[in-house]
């Protein structure tokens, strides 16, 4: 007769490794789709960049700069600039720039979603693009994304978001991270389950915003909400690998960790709000996305529980055979951590790879591995006592 | 937008992550009977390691060896207690019983007893000889007085070699120290041939070791 905490171990075994088998399927099937490079487009319809800004003076400046430098037709072009309250000279730098296509507007301080609302109401293009002032494109980043627009259904796109090369060993990580993010990110568009439209930059057609409402002014994470609306209205969310764009992460790893709690606060609120979708009607987002966020967070806190019951349980004189022990404990558990783990380390060698521009240093990718782990533990405990203490949002 | 289903991704992952469970259940069970092999393996040889010594012993009873005698003990000892807590996490955690392996290895830890036993008497050491009797069958006291007994000759400060039975697995051997000591209950501690009946803690537990030891080196 088994017992609770081994049917436990055993039920999460199976699911890391149907996951785990999922992802390596999905990428077999699509490993050519996956790297294909977008063609250009067919036409240049209009689109205006929305760019909400709070206290951006050390950045923005590069970020319109590298709007007005783009490789699109200066005419189909606006950019409107919503200066969120800031204190700094974000307004005055801004507003520095003498060119037609730029818009600033200034308003008062109420957050990225109401900015970024304020800004798609004064938008008049076809196609309507948002923009963290943080961040910059590169000329070719616009042309790439709407030719992604080439089915009706298509009504968001979201760019290859990657961090500056640095020397600061946290960005590095990062970089691995991001670029393993979008990697998913484009696994997932083949199953119509792309999650976020992610906030440095990400497109939409303008009827969207219509037909689906303008941004969650009080969401934690804002671009994770309106990915999650379109999905529920069925429309599609594209990904390009080679549509770059360069934003600013957390440099800090306090920084770091807010930032990560933040994302999970509010994703899985937006995963509960939206689980209704959890049906075969939604397909694969519905059948299997949407589940495996909760899963897979039940699963963690589930291994930290039964880890901590092993550890607190273990006989006193395992310390006495710990070498054995390790040879004792050879088999399921054994088996399918090691398959993950050289998983992971595959998966992360095909992100890294399917960005050959970007070069990361061997040791960053090992770090990455390794350190992922204990980045999750971080956050999501955090993120645990934060939701059961019913701690603060914090942006 | 027509939403799709992958049921051939699905299907296909769900027959490869079938394929490796099996297989890690498997490997599982293979390592355990390996281990177990392996221990019954090591119980032998360290049975005929004691068999030698104690021909030694008594082909030439003489004080003149004690020094190998005492060296063949260590490292029967270190080997016997290795076996001991191995066969104790395949059956407290893994839950893993071979009973026929344990009576062979009562057998072993009854050879390295009297060997003790003996040298203790021929070079005149001065460590305890403590046997612990437990059983695993509804015995929460059991598994609290081994950890204690554990802690305790860790902290006692006096040399200690300990012993332990479970007195309810049909065990000759286990059966004839009960007898020899007059064990009716679990846990029994026999320090150097007195009986503490129950649980008691580490601390009591360093205070017999220290009594006893005391008693010893005054006799």
């Amino acid at each position: 007769m088994l017992s609770l905490s081994e049917i436990l171990n055993y039920a999460i075994a199976f699911f890391t490794l149907f996951t785990t088998f999922f992802f390596i399927f999905l990428y077999i099937e699509n490993r050519k789709e996956c790297l294909k490079k977008s063609p250009s487009p067919k036409k240049y319809p209009t689109v205006s960049i929305v760019m909400p800004a709070h206290n951006e003076e050390k950045y923005i400046k590069k970020a319109i700069e590298s709007l007005l430098n783009c490789d699109y037709p200066k005419e189909k072009m606006e950019i409107i600039v919503v200066d969120d309250g800031s204190t700094d000279r974000t307004y005055e730098i801004a507003t520095s720039f003498k060119d037609e296509r730029l818009k600033v507007y200034r308003i008062k301080k109420g957050g990225k979603g109401k900015a970024l609302n304020y800004g798609i109401r004064k938008a008049r293009g076809e196609f309507i693009a948002t923009m963290d002032a943080d961040s910059y494109i590169m000329p070719k980043t616009l042309k790439e994304l709407i030719a992604l627009f080439d089915e009706e259904e298509v009504m968001a796109v979201t760019p290859a978001v990657k961090i500056p090369p640095s020397k600061n060993w946290l960005k590095e990580f990062q970089r691995v991270e991001y670029m393993m993010i979008l990697f998913s990110r484009k696994l997932l568009s083949f199953i119509d389950s792309v999650p976020v439209t992610p906030g440095p930059f990400s497109m939409f057609k303008r009827e969207v915003f219509e037909k689906v409402g303008l941004f969650d002014e009080n969401n934690l994470v804002e671009d994770q909400e309106i990915a999650l609306r379109i999905q529920s209205h069925n429309f599609k969310i594209k990904s390009s690998l080679t549509a770059d764009v360069y934003t600013q992460p957390p440099e800090t790893l306090g920084a770091l960790l807010r930032q990560r709690v933040r994302w999970q606060r509010g994703g899985i609120r937006n995963y509960w709000k939206y689980k209704f979708m959890i049906s075969p009607k939604f397909g694969d987002f519905g059948l299997y996305f949407i589940p495996l966020n909760f899963l897979s967070l039940a699963a963690f806190f589930l291994i930290l529980a039964l880890m901590i019951e092993a550890f607190i349980n273990q006989p006193y004189y395992s310390k006495y055979i710990l070498m054995e022990i390790m040879g004792l404990n050879i088999g399921l558990y054994t088996l399918v951590g090691a398959f993950v783990i050289l998983v992971s380390i595959y998966f992360t060698y095909l992100a890294v790879k399917a960005f050959p521009n970007e070069k990361v240093k061997a040791r960053y990718i090992i770090l990455f591995i390794f350190f992922y782990w204990y980045l999750m533990l971080g956050y999501n405990t955090l993120f645990l006592i934060k939701e059961l203490t019913r701690g603060k949002a914090e942006w | 937008m027509v939403r799709k289903i992958s049921w051939h991704l699905y299907g296909l992952a769900f027959i490869f992550s079938l394929a490796v469970f099996i297989a890690g259940i498997m490997v599982g069970k293979a390592t355990e009977n390996s281990a177990m092999e392996g221990l019954r393996k090591e119980t032998e040889e360290i049975s005929s390691q004691i068999a030698k010594v104690q021909l030694l012993l008594l082909t030439d009873e003489n004080q003149n060896f004690c020094a190998f005698y005492e060296e063949e003990l260590k490292k029967v000892e270190e080997k016997v207690e290795s076996i001991g807590y191995q066969l104790s996490y395949l059956e407290d955690v893994k839950g893993v019983y071979d009973n026929e392996l344990k009576r062979e290895y009562f057998a072993v830890e009854a050879q390295a007893y009297f060997l003790a036993e003996r040298i203790s008497r021929l070079c005149g050491k001065d460590y305890l000889l403590v046997i612990n009797f437990y059983t695993n069958k509804n015995c929460e006291e059991c598994k609290k007085l081994g950890e204690e007994v554990l802690k305790a000759r860790e902290q006692a400060g006096v040399p200690v070699k300990l012993y332990s039975f479970d007195g309810e697995i049909g065990s000759s051997i286990a059966e004839g120290f009960k007898s020899k000591f007059n064990i009716t209950t679990y846990p029994s501690l026999v320090v150097e041939g007195s009986v503490y009946e129950g649980y008691r803690s580490s601390g009591e537990i360093v205070r017999i070791f220290r009594e006893e030891y005391d008693n010893k080196n005054k006799s």
